[in-house]
C-alpha cells in the first residue's frame, strides 16, 4: 500500500473516533439545552422563583453544541458550498480546485486553533456571571471544535490527492441531509 | 481595511469554498494583506460572541420540536385530516398536500423539515392514486416554501436576530402570507387539475370521517396556538416557547399517540443538534464578517450605490426582487439574509419602507429561492426522495413558480397584508 494511502487509513480511523464522540456529544448537548431551558421556564411560571443561572449557562452549552456539531457536518459535506465551478471543470482541473479549496478551509481553521486558544487562554482569569466557571472553558469551543474539524479537512484533502492519482471519484460519506434541515 | 476583502469574499464562493469558512477568510485573507496581524483574534471573538446569544436557543429547539413531530405519525394524522377536507376536490392529493404544508408550517419552522415528512408520506400515495411523479415531488416542493413563511420560521429566527426586529412581530407578520401563498397555490392546482383531469376522492369525506380525523389532528394542531399564543401575549420569549414546544411534541408523541420511542431519541436530538450547528457557525462567521464591513463602512456604500439607481422605494423593491431571486437560485436563504440583510434593510427602511415589512419581503423571497434552480435545498430533497432529476421537478414546478412570485408581487405592493396582524397586536 503506497504512504498516501496509508496516511488516509489512519487519519480515517483517527476522525471516525473522534467523530463517534462528537455525535454522542451533540445528542447530549441538544438534551442539555432542552432540560436547562425547560427548567428556566419551569421554576419561573410555576414556582414563580426564576434561576439566575439558566440563560447563561444554556447559551454556554449551545457555543459547545455549534463547535462539536460543526465538524460531524463538514465530514458529511454538510457546510453549504456553491461548487458548480469545481464539479464542471475538466478533470486535473476541477480536483485541483477542490484541492485549492480544502487548504484554503484548513488555512482558516488553523487561524481560527491558534486565535481561539489564545482567546480562551487570556480568558482565564475572568468567570461566568452566574456559575463558578472561568470562562477559559466557555471558550475553549473554538479552538477545539476549530481543531477536530482541521483533522476532517485533512482528510478530505488527503483522499482528494489520492484520488487524483487513481481517477477515480474521491469516496466520501454521503450527506445525511441533516445540515441543512433547518431552512 | 479597503473593500478587497468583498473581492476575496466572492472569490471563494465562486470556486467553491463553503460559505461560513469564506466568511472567516475573507477578512482573515485582508488583515493579512495589510500586515494587521494583530486584528486576527478578532475573528474568533466575534464568532463566539455572535453564538453566544439567548434568542438564537430558539435554533435548536425549534429544530427538535420539528423533528420530534416528523418521527411520530403526527405528520400522517395532519395528512389524514387534510384529506377529510379537500380530497374530494379534482386534483384532491394535490390539494390535500398544499393543506397539509399549511398545517404542518405551524409546528416545524423549516422547508427542508416538511419536504422529507410529508413527500414521504405523499409522493408515493399520489402516484398510486395516478399522478405522475415529478408532478407529486414538484407539488411537495412548492408547497413547503410555505414552512418558514407560516411561523414558527427558523429563518425569521436568524433575521429578527441580524436585523435586530422582534422575533414575535415577524412571525405575526408572516402569517397572512403563507395563507395566501397556500390559497394561491390551491387555485392553481385547481386549474391544473381541471385540465390535466387528475384523480380526486370518489365521494365527500362523511361527517364521521371527518370527525375522528379532526380529533386526531386537534392536538398536534395546538402547537402552533401554544407557540404563537405564547409569544405574542408576552408570556414567552421565543427562546422558552421553543422550548414549550418541544415538551409537548415529546408528551404528544411519547404518550398519546405513542409514535415515538425512547430509543428514537438519540436519533432525533443528533438531526436536531448537527442542523443546529451548521447554522449556528454560519451565524457565528455571518457576524464576524459582518462586523468588520461595518467597521470597513461597506454596507454604507452599497446602501448608497443601491440608491445611486433609484431613489423611488417602489423601483428600489422591484429591483431588490429581481437580485434576491437571482440571488436566490444560488445561495440558500439562511447565509442570503446574513449577508445581505444589513446591507439592504438599512438603505429600504430609510425610504420609509418599515422594517418588518421588509423583513417578509426578504424572508419570503429567499425562501421560495430554496426552490429556484440550479441549487436549492428543497429541490435536492424532493429529488433525494423521488430519484427524480433536479431539472425535471424544477420544470414541473413552473406553473408553481409563477404563484410564488405573484405571492412576492402582491406582499411587496400591499403592505397591510404583512403588517395588518403585527399592528393589530401592537408589534409594529
Amino acid at each position: 500500500m503506497d504512504p498516501v494511502n496509508r496516511l488516509i487509513r489512519t487519519v480515517e480511523a483517527f476522525n471516525r473516533a473522534l467523530l463517534a464522540s462528537c455525535r454522542w456529544g451533540v445528542v447530549l448537548l441538544v438534551a442539555a439545552i432542552t432540560v436547562i431551558v425547560a427548567l428556566g421556564v419551569f421554576f419561573r411560571f410555576v414556582l414563580n422563583n426564576s434561576l439566575p443561572w439558566t440563560e447563561e449557562v444554556a447559551k454556554f452549552v449551545m457555543v459547545w453544541l455549534a463547535f462539536i456539531g460543526a465538524p460531524v457536518v463538514l465530514k458529511e459535506g454538510g457546510h453549504i458550498a456553491i461548487d458548480v465551478v469545481p464539479t464542471r471543470l475538466p478533470s486535473p482541473l476541477g480536483p485541483i480546485v477542490m484541492m485549492l479549496v480544502h487548504v484554503i478551509v484548513m488555512v482558516v481553521l488553523g487561524v481560527l486553533v491558534f486565535q481561539g486558544w489564545a482567546l480562551a487562554w487570556n480568558a482565564l482569569p475572568q468567570f461566568a456571571t452566574t456559575v463558578d466557571v472561568s470562562l477559559f472553558y466557555i471558550f475553549l469551543a473554538v479552538p477545539i471544535g476549530s481543531a477536530l474539524m482541521l483533522t476532517v479537512s485533512l482528510e478530505l484533502l488527503l483522499r482528494q490527492i489520492a484520488a487524483l492519482g487513481s481517477s477515480r471519484a474521491p469516496p466520501n460519506e454521503p450527506a445525511s441531509g441533516a445540515a441543512g434541515g433547518w431552512q | 481595511m479597503s473593500s478587497a476583502f468583498v473581492l476575496i469574499f466572492l472569490g471563494a464562493i465562486a470556486v467553491g469554498v463553503p460559505i461560513v469558512f469564506a466568511l472567516v477568510f475573507a477578512p482573515l485573507a485582508g488583515f493579512v494583506l495589510a500586515e494587521q496581524f494583530v486584528f486576527l483574534k478578532v475573528l474568533p471573538q466575534r464568532m463566539f460572541a455572535g453564538i453566544n446569544q439567548f434568542p438564537l436557543l430558539a435554533i435548536p429547539l425549534f429544530m427538535l420540536a420539528g423533528q420530534i413531530m416528523n418521527v411520530g405519525d403526527i405528520t400522517a394524522r395532519l395528512v389524514r385530516f387534510a384529506n377529510a377536507v379537500v380530497g374530494h376536490l379534482r386534483g384532491g392529493l394535490a390539494h390535500v398536500n398544499i393543506l397539509s404544508s399549511i398545517m404542518f408550517a405551524g409546528l416545524s419552522g423549516s422547508a427542508v423539515a416538511d419536504t422529507s415528512a410529508l413527500g414521504s408520506i405523499l409522493i408515493p400515495a399520489m402516484e398510486r392514486d395516478g399522478y405522475t411523479r415529478r408532478f407529486a415531488a414538484a407539488v411537495t416542493a412548492a408547497s413547503s416554501i410555505i414552512g418558514p413563511i407560516i411561523p414558527p420560521s427558523i429563518i425569521m429566527i436568524v433575521y429578527a436576530y441580524v436585523m435586530q426586529v422582534s422575533v414575535g412581530g415577524l412571525f405575526a407578520a408572516g402569517f397572512v402570507p403563507g395563507l395566501i401563498m397556500g390559497g394561491l397555490l390551491m387555485a392553481m392546482t385547481v386549474f391544473l387539475a381541471r385540465r390535466r383531469n387528475y384523480p380526486k376522492r370518489e365521494r365527500r369525506a362523511p361527517p364521521a370521517e371527518l370527525w375522528t380525523s379532526f380529533r386526531g389532528a386537534f392536538l398536534p394542531m395546538l402547537t402552533p396556538l401554544i407557540i404563537l399564543g405564547g409569544i405574542l401575549s408576552g408570556v414567552f420569549t421565543p427562546t422558552e416557547a421553543a422550548a414549550a414546544a418541544v415538551i409537548y411534541a415529546l408528551a404528544l408523541s411519547l404518550f398519546v399517540t405513542r409514535s415515538m420511542k425512547l430509543d428514537d431519541l438519540p436519533r432525533v436530538l443528533l438531526r436536531a443538534g448537527l442542523s443546529s450547528a451548521a447554522i449556528l457557525l454560519v451565524i457565528g462567521a455571518a457576524v464576524a464578517f459582518g462586523w468588520i464591513a461595518a467597521v470597513s463602512r461597506i454596507p454604507d456604500a452599497l446602501g448608497s450605490g443601491l440608491l445611486a439607481v433609484s431613489d423611488n422605494k417602489y423601483v428600489l423593491l422591484f429591483l431588490i426582487n429581481l437580485l434576491l431571486l437571482v440571488v436566490g437560485m444560488f445561495l440558500d436563504a439562511g447565509p442570503a439574509i446574513l449577508i445581505l440583510g444589513p446591507i439592504l434593510a438599512p438603505t429600504m427602511i430609510g425610504l420609509g419602507v418599515e422594517p418588518l415589512h421588509f423583513a417578509i419581503i426578504m424572508s419570503v423571497n429567499l425562501t421560495v429561492g430554496l426552490a429556484t434552480p440550479p441549487i436549492g435545498l428543497v429541490l435536492f430533497v424532493a429529488s433525494s426522495i423521488t430519484r427524480e432529476k433536479v431539472e425535471v421537478i424544477a420544470r414541473e414546478m413552473a406553473p408553481f413558480l409563477v404563484v410564488h412570485m405573484f405571492v412576492i408581487l402582491l406582499i411587496t405592493y400591499i403592505p397591510e397584508l404583512s403588517m395588518t396582524l403585527p399592528r393589530l397586536l401592537g408589534l409594529a
